[in-house]
């Protein structure tokens, strides 16, 4: 409804074994604002695209996404917005993390209607991989049928490098310690979004994900 | 005490007659099925798909004929709908819909006290640390464990300032005129092969209703846990926000390590 606020967090660490097949839609209207907040660290297959259709003239989106792809698994996760109104705005970040064989895939669409004049779409995917092993996949589509709208686009795809790793252990950490801070700080955007006890919660369940997993 | 957090416990199949047997199944469950009993306080169908299962997920609900309707609809859409070909085709494709409980009641009634809670429900709820949380730092719980909501409770503040916050059966039982108006409104059965098995065979959930103006300061939580081997758990969770409300909500699940497949195919 108008002028309203919602924000849905989700912390999913399903086991192995679980298809993780979800549909997440929102429709925000005039002036409100809708918040996704999706962390993907368990299942054996996720699909999962929560996507906001912005209605209202001046809604507000805003998707952030995080996948912990480990042995056997596939995170295809990613983000949808619909601009249809005027001065709408909306905003993906989308981070990735893969490790051990483990697959992730970012799919998002964004489409802006000829109405959605003035609007902006900002859209941020990056991926984390730990080893050669591991893959990873960037799907971005945009279809963006008014010109009188502002997109920026950014994507990276990283490797943890041995001499970052090398660096932080020449300060005294053992390789683990070194990963995983590199880990944290390129989770953080996400994990500062939580509520204090999820943030420690997913930092001890990353600890105990990446235990183990020097290559 | 039953151990049904035991995977090896044997559970006997309910029998799904699939004339005779379904009605009475439903009418009678309460009366028929004790509390205590190990093999009868909870509910198990039989594996599979069909508009069997689907009727009789209905009549156990005691859903208004719109609603099973609306359920039976959505299956034959699901039989329709081809598999997503994006994605992981591989994976996708290994999944056998007759190989999954689309259906298991653990308790008989939901509970508003920790206390009321089946043992074995409550210890893993414990060990996962939700009514710790509760105390700490949320408005509002609800725990589903495998198809249904077993622990539901909200702060009286919540409920004073005309918040709803309630599982979705409950929800379509005592706020119908809401719920008709909203249900499957943004997501409707037809949009993928995933949401119309959900909105054939749904259970559980949240429903949130927060009036004009309300600023829901603290978060309101969702607990889902998958339990049995093959369990589809198919939760569906409508949350409207009305003119200048405020309102975070948080959901958490898990599942334990099984070598068969489970299933979680939620709405939102």
């Amino acid at each position: 409804m108008e002028d309203a606020y919602i924000r849905y967090t989700t912390i999913q660490n399903w086991a192995p074994n679980i298809y993780n097949l979800v549909t997440k839609r929102a429709v925000a209207k005039k002036n409100s604002v809708v918040e996704w907040v999706d962390g993907n660290i368990g299942s054996k297959l996720t699909m999962k695209y929560p996507c906001i259709n912005l209605v209202g003239e001046g809604a507000k989106g805003e998707i952030l996404t995080v996948a912990i792809a480990g042995k056997g698994q596939h995170q295809d996760s990613g983000a949808k917005v619909i601009h249809a109104a005027p001065n709408t705005s909306s905003r993906i970040i989308a981070k990735s993390i893969s490790k051990d064989g483990g697959r992730s895939t970012y799919r998002g669409l964004v489409k802006a209607y000829p109405n959605a004049i003035n609007s902006k779409v900002n859209v941020e995917c990056d991926a984390l991989l730990l080893d050669d092993k591991s893959r990873t996949d960037t799907y971005p589509t945009m279809e963006i049928d008014s010109d009188r709208v502002t997109i920026e686009h950014e994507a990276s795809v990283s490797k943890v490098a041995e001499e970052q790793v090398f660096y932080l252990m020449s300060r005294g950490l053992s390789a683990d310690e070194a990963r995983l801070l590199i880990v944290n700080g390129f989770l953080n955007p996400f994990v500062k979004e939580l509520p204090m006890e999820y943030a420690v919660e997913l930092n001890r369940l990353i600890e105990l994900e990446m235990e183990g997993s020097v290559g | 005490m039953p151990d049904i957090l035991n995977p090896e416990l044997t559970i006997p199949e309910v029998d799904v007659d699939q004339n005779t047997g379904l009605r009475d199944l439903g009418s009678d469950y309460l009366t028929k099925y004790g509390f205590h009993d190990p093999e009868e306080y909870f509910h198990k169908g039989a594996k599979g798909i069909n508009h069997e299962v689907v009727e009789m997920i209905s009549r156990m609900k005691k859903e208004p004929q719109w609603m099973r309707d609306f359920r039976h609809k959505a299956l034959d859409t699901f039989y329709a709908k081809p598999m997503p070909r994006w994605g992981n085709t591989e994976l996708l494709n290994q999944i056998d819909f007759d190989d999954i409980y689309y259906y298991i009641k653990p308790a008989e009634f939901q509970s508003k006290s920790w206390d009321d809670v089946p043992e074995n429900i409550k210890k893993t709820f414990d060990r996962l640390g939700v009514p710790e949380a509760e105390q700490k730092f949320l408005a509002g719980v609800s725990a589903q464990y495998e198809s249904e909501v077993v622990y539901h409770n909200v702060k009286q503040e919540l409920t004073d300032m005309g918040v709803i916050f309630t599982d979705m059966d409950s929800g379509l039982r005592e706020h119908e005129d809401i719920v008709k108006k909203y249900f499957a409104s943004i997501i409707p059965p037809e949009d993928n092969k995933f949401s119309a098995l959900n909105s054939a065979v749904w259970s559980g959930g949240s429903f949130i209703y927060v009036p004009p103006g309300v600023d829901v300061s603290v978060p309101l939580q969702a607990y889902f846990r998958i339990n049995a081997e093959n369990m589809g758990q198919f939760e569906r969770t409508l949350i409207i926000a009305d003119k200048g409300s405020r309102v975070h909500y948080i959901e958490g699940c898990t599942a334990p390590v099984y070598t068969s497949n489970s299933l979680h195919s939620a709405v939102v």
